[in-house]
């Protein structure tokens, strides 16, 4: 492979042909090992641009879902809703739960330390 | 896309949704869904995840949706927003756990080409489809919104928060990653 070759093939990836130096272009229009490989990524580019025309269905719940989030905050646009997934929902109540616990134990200590000592 | 019987005059429903009308904005939800979910699919690569990001984004655009001023297409707007949202996705997922990788994700194909060529375009749509899900995510990120959404550099800098040089870059060695992985599929005839 000659060394213009291997500046094409380097830079092959990120330019059209059109965009590549004066020289290497006239390298390249004279060159078809170095065309083939600027039509590979012309191919390329275009198979992937046409998976812009493919869509995947959303998952029919997907409306449900984004609704009773919504619901879950306040009553307008712009307010601040939860997003209810049930793991973080599941994390929450965690929370909660270790929080009350912290609570409780932190009550007994204080009431204990306040208490009278018995003579 | 289940649209039908609704209302596709999306600037109706923004206006509607932007007084905080629900039914408007679920209605808006139904009519971008797919692209939203798609987007979000060739981003992760993980059904589950995707529907997450989904339900997220347009939660969150429900909460920007006073700023919604109507500059850009609602789609394109929508598209912003799920980027954003799969991008911390990720920083947060980089943290706990590996990369998952859907192998029952496929790229569907149209019905209005022969069965012979359906075959072969599904054929090379699943190849294509696991050729970008073997890029690291960064990488994938940047190939999808520039090859296939057409997004400009100076865009994907902005919203993944890194410089026009990274995202050249990433679009470099991708592209390059992509062509090794599809030589037989991209071979020129002579």
């Amino acid at each position: 492979m000659k060394p213009t070759c291997r500046v094409v093939r380097s830079l092959a990836p990120s330019n059209e042909v059109g965009a590549l130096a004066t020289r290497l272009h006239s390298h390249v229009n004279a060159c078809l090992s170095c065309q083939a490989e600027m039509a590979r990524y012309g191919k390329l580019r275009r198979r992937l641009a046409a998976l812009s025309d493919v869509v995947v269905e959303a998952p029919e719940a997907l409306v449900a879902a984004v609704a009773e989030a919504i619901a879950s905050g306040d009553d307008v646009a712009g307010s601040e809703p939860a997003v209810t997934h049930p793991g973080r929902v599941a994390a929450a109540a965690g929370a909660v739960v270790a929080a009350a616990a912290g609570a409780v134990a932190v009550g007994i200590a204080v009431w204990r330390h306040s208490k009278p000592a018995v003579r | 896309m289940g649209s039908e019987g609704v209302r596709s005059d999306s600037g109706d429903l923004i206006a509607l949704a932007q007084e905080g009308d629900r039914g408007a904005f679920s209605e808006l939800v139904r009519l971008h869904q797919d692209e939203v979910f798609t987007l979000a699919l060739r981003l992760v690569a993980d059904r589950e995840l995707a529907a997450d990001i989904s339900q997220e984004a347009f939660v969150r655009a429900w909460r920007a949706l006073p700023n919604f001023r109507g500059d850009a297409k609602f789609s394109t707007w929508m598209h912003r927003i799920t980027v954003n949202v799969a991008w911390t996705q990720r920083r947060k997922q980089r943290r706990h756990r590996a990369e998952p990788i859907d192998e029952s994700f496929t790229e569907p194909i149209s019905e209005s080409i022969s069965p012979e060529r359906a075959a072969e375009s599904a054929a090379m749509q699943d190849r294509l489809r696991s050729a970008l899900q073997q890029l690291p995510k960064p990488t994938r990120t940047v190939v999808v919104l520039k090859d296939v959404y057409g997004w400009t550099h100076n865009e994907i800098a902005e919203h993944l928060d890194i410089t026009v040089t990274a995202a050249k870059v990433r679009l470099h060695r991708g592209r390059k990653q992509l062509r090794d992985q599809l030589w037989s599929e991209i071979e020129i005839p002579a």
